[in-house]
């Protein structure tokens, strides 16, 4: 690779394509091969996670016992959790980072290609590895995605494989990081200054900062439960002089930017579609660089308000107390910057641009109740209720899940060349907008009348609005069925209708992928751009 | 890819390795950390030790009720008793509890006990001045010991508390 004459350059151009069978997946080391891998694997872990997620829910549609043992139960929250986070939300980021990335920046590909290749296929040894545990003695883990001891160390055959995957996962998000921040940093085209990067190539800059803080401490912190369990050792063994509170400090300090690290590049592609359907630039392109930097910086100075219910000292509550309002300034920003970009736009409604206004206004509500629990003395309440289930999911599914919904839609008509079926699209986003509403606000009424989290069986004054947030569940369930049929006639040829470079009016002016041909070649910008698109900053 | 570039790739890769191999020791480092900063503000339960010369004005009108809890640890072959459930005492008084400690297995045991106080709260103000928590102790085969501690609650504690707490954990440190 390293010494390619002009002449040799020239014949890659024409031949190299990808490499011809099934062997080219495994093998692959382009960067849209591997986002292509992660985005189908992130998809199905999706279905996976959310299959569990149903089981949770049909077990919750009545009070009592139905289907499944408490302990199965307890096993499904775990792992719903877990493959949610690690298997799908996680790394369909990556996946769109692989392939975008590089077309935004002007790049060939990424920095590393092998060990993209190898952080792919790692992420699904360490997600196998854990689904694995299902089948053991003693079940899956069964101690919530937090994974705290001493609950944990009870765990039967599972928990030295639920840690080693937990190892994997982590290496292979460390090394996706790496190759993110080294493509960034020296593979942007000649004009791409760092204050001129498209937003989700920001966000993902950050983003992997993130994960490079945050993952050696939860391979620490799990490393710490691994030899608790097996070695004598009493890291997290009151009667060993060790502290189980303790480990949750390590763990939320690691948590607490975990949950950034999906987060941000939500943040990211929402800047990306807004612009493009308001048609205009992005509004305040530099606060919102200083926003997300801000956001990334504060979630390391926050991570006890999971645990306001310990028995801190005063000073410690107030302190987190008000460390995690200021979050609200710099996402307040976001929201504004966001709001302020479709004022007076000349806008339309396709449905990317439906799913990004939705999370607009939906992780602003998921944001509000995170504002209440942030207040010390209030979440003494809400502690481990159905009001915390009902936060963080309105942060994640009507905010990442739709946005990487949206960041399909969008990207899709540029990778396949062919149009998804518009009509179904926005079928699909009214069904998903309303059932995901059916299926978490009715949560938030639960938690506050006092349901507790991770219980397969309730009083009875809880069950009309569990049955109702179940009813909502399987039809937000099943409306993602809709999504894999759309992107597979897509892929197949789609509408018929040719799409054109730019596939959306004006694109063009906002990033550079839409300047390559659709569908995009196996390899682009072998040459860095000379001019890039100025419309976002 | 040129060279220049692949030289620089290498470099951030450096970089980035030595971050992640820093925050890898950073997590370990918590724990230490963790500890001196419970013991610095007393925080979680834990005591600074050494409070021989200390005495008090003995405050006659309160009473605190200090509760003995017990505890060996999943593999210590010790049987481990307080002689009383609980003391009496007037803050600012210096009381003594006794405890039975027998090994009961056929082998020589090294043991160390653990103290903590609940509410954890309360740990700055209950002064440990005596205690056989402070050193190891070593248990013959069959042998049973006689334990004493001595402890002193300041009368800074806050008028609420009325019942306080006191663990104590052995655990086997032969190897």
């Amino acid at each position: 690779m390293s010494a390619v004459t002009a002449e040799h350059d020239h014949d890659e151009h024409h031949d190299h394509g990808p490499e011809k069978g099934f062997l080219r997946w495994i093998v692959t080391t382009n960067h849209k091969d591997i986002g292509t891998l992660y985005l189908f694997f992130a998809l199905a872990m999706f279905f996976v996670g959310g299959t569990m997620a149903l089981i949770i829910r049909a077990e919750l549609f009545e009070p009592g016992m139905q289907f499944v043992t408490p302990q199965f139960f307890n096993s499904m929250t775990t792992m719903h959790a877990l493959v949610m986070v690690f298997g799908a939300v996680m790394p369909a980021f990556v996946g769109f980072a692989n392939w975008l990335i590089p077309m935004m920046i002007g790049a060939p590909d990424m920095a590393l290609p092998r060990m993209n290749n190898m952080s792919f296929w790692m992420l699904v040894a360490g997600v196998m590895m854990l689904a694995s545990t299902l089948f053991m003695e003693g079940g899956a883990p069964a101690s919530g995605w937090t994974l705290y001891p001493p609950l944990v160390l009870q765990t039967g055959a599972a928990l030295p494989f639920a840690i080693f995957s937990v190892h994997l996962l982590g290496i292979s998000s460390i090394m996706g990081a790496i190759n993110i921040i080294a493509t960034i940093f020296n593979m942007r085209a000649p004009k791409m200054t760092l204050m001129k990067m498209p937003l989700f190539v920001w966000t993902w800059l950050i983003t992997a900062f993130l994960l490079i803080a945050i993952m050696p401490v939860f391979a620490g912190a799990v490393t710490m439960l691994l030899t608790d369990r097996f070695f004598d050792t009493s890291f997290f063994d009151a009667a060993g002089g060790g502290d189980p509170v303790l480990y949750q400090h390590i763990f939320w300090f690691f948590g607490h930017p975990e949950v950034y690290v999906m987060i941000l590049p939500t943040f990211g592609i929402a800047s990306t579609i807004i612009p493009v359907f308001a048609r205009k630039a992005l509004f305040g392109y530099s606060s919102m660089v200083y926003a997300t930097a801000a956001i990334a910086f504060l979630s390391f100075i926050v991570w006890a308000h999971h645990m306001f219910t310990v028995g801190m000292p005063l000073s410690g509550e107030l302190y987190f107390m008000y460390a995690t309002m200021l979050i609200a300034i710099p996402t307040g920003v976001k929201i504004f910057n966001w709001t302020a970009t479709m004022w007076r736009g000349s806008m339309t409604f396709e449905t990317p641009m439906l799913f990004s206004i939705a999370f607009v206004v939906l992780f602003t509500l998921g944001g509000f109740t995170g504002l209440m629990m942030a207040l010390a003395p209030i979440d003494f309440q809400y502690h481990d209720t159905y009001f915390i289930v009902a936060h963080f999911h309105y942060t994640l599914v009507p905010a990442s899940v739709f946005i990487l919904m949206a960041g399909g839609y969008f990207w899709l008509p540029k990778w396949t060349g062919n149009m998804y079926d518009e009509r179904l699209g926005q079928l699909h986003f009214w069904l998903s907008a309303v059932s995901v509403n059916i299926l978490f606000f009715p949560q938030h009424f639960l938690g506050l009348a006092g349901m507790p989290r991770r219980i397969p069986d309730y009083a009875v004054q809880f069950s009309d609005w569990n049955m109702v947030s179940s009813i909502g569940a399987f039809i937000f369930g099943f409306s993602q069925l809709m999504f894999v049929y759309i992107v597979v006639k897509t892929i197949k040829g789609g509408t018929g209708e040719k799409v054109t470079d730019e596939v959306w009016e004006g694109a063009a002016q906002h990033s550079l992928e839409w300047t390559l041909p659709s569908p995009v070649p196996y390899h682009t910008f072998a040459t860095p751009p000379e001019n890039i698109p100025t419309e976002h900053y | 890819m040129s060279t220049d570039l692949e030289r620089k790739n290498k470099k951030t890769v450096r970089i980035l390795l030595v971050l992640v191999f820093l925050m890898f020791l950073f997590a370990a480092a918590l724990i230490p950390l963790y500890d001196i900063l419970c013991e610095i503000t007393g925080i979680n339960g834990k005591t600074k030790k050494d409070f021989s010369s200390l005495t008090y004005e003995v405050d006659l009108d309160r009473v605190v009720t200090l509760e003995f809890v017990t505890t060996v640890s999943a593999q210590t072959g010790l049987a481990f008793k307080a002689d009383q459930y609980e003391i009496k005492l007037h803050p600012g008084e210096k009381v003594t509890a006794r405890y039975t400690a027998k090994n009961r297995t056929n082998k020589r045991l090294i043991a160390k006990a653990n103290p903590s106080f609940t509410p954890g709260i309360t740990a700055g103000y209950v002064k440990n001045i005596e205690c056989f928590c402070f050193s190891n102790q070593i248990f013959e085969p069959g042998e049973t010991k006689h334990l004493e501690v001595q402890l002193m609650v300041s009368p800074d504690l806050a008028i609420g508390f009325k019942r306080i707490s006191f663990g104590l954990t052995f655990f086997d440190i032969t190897h």
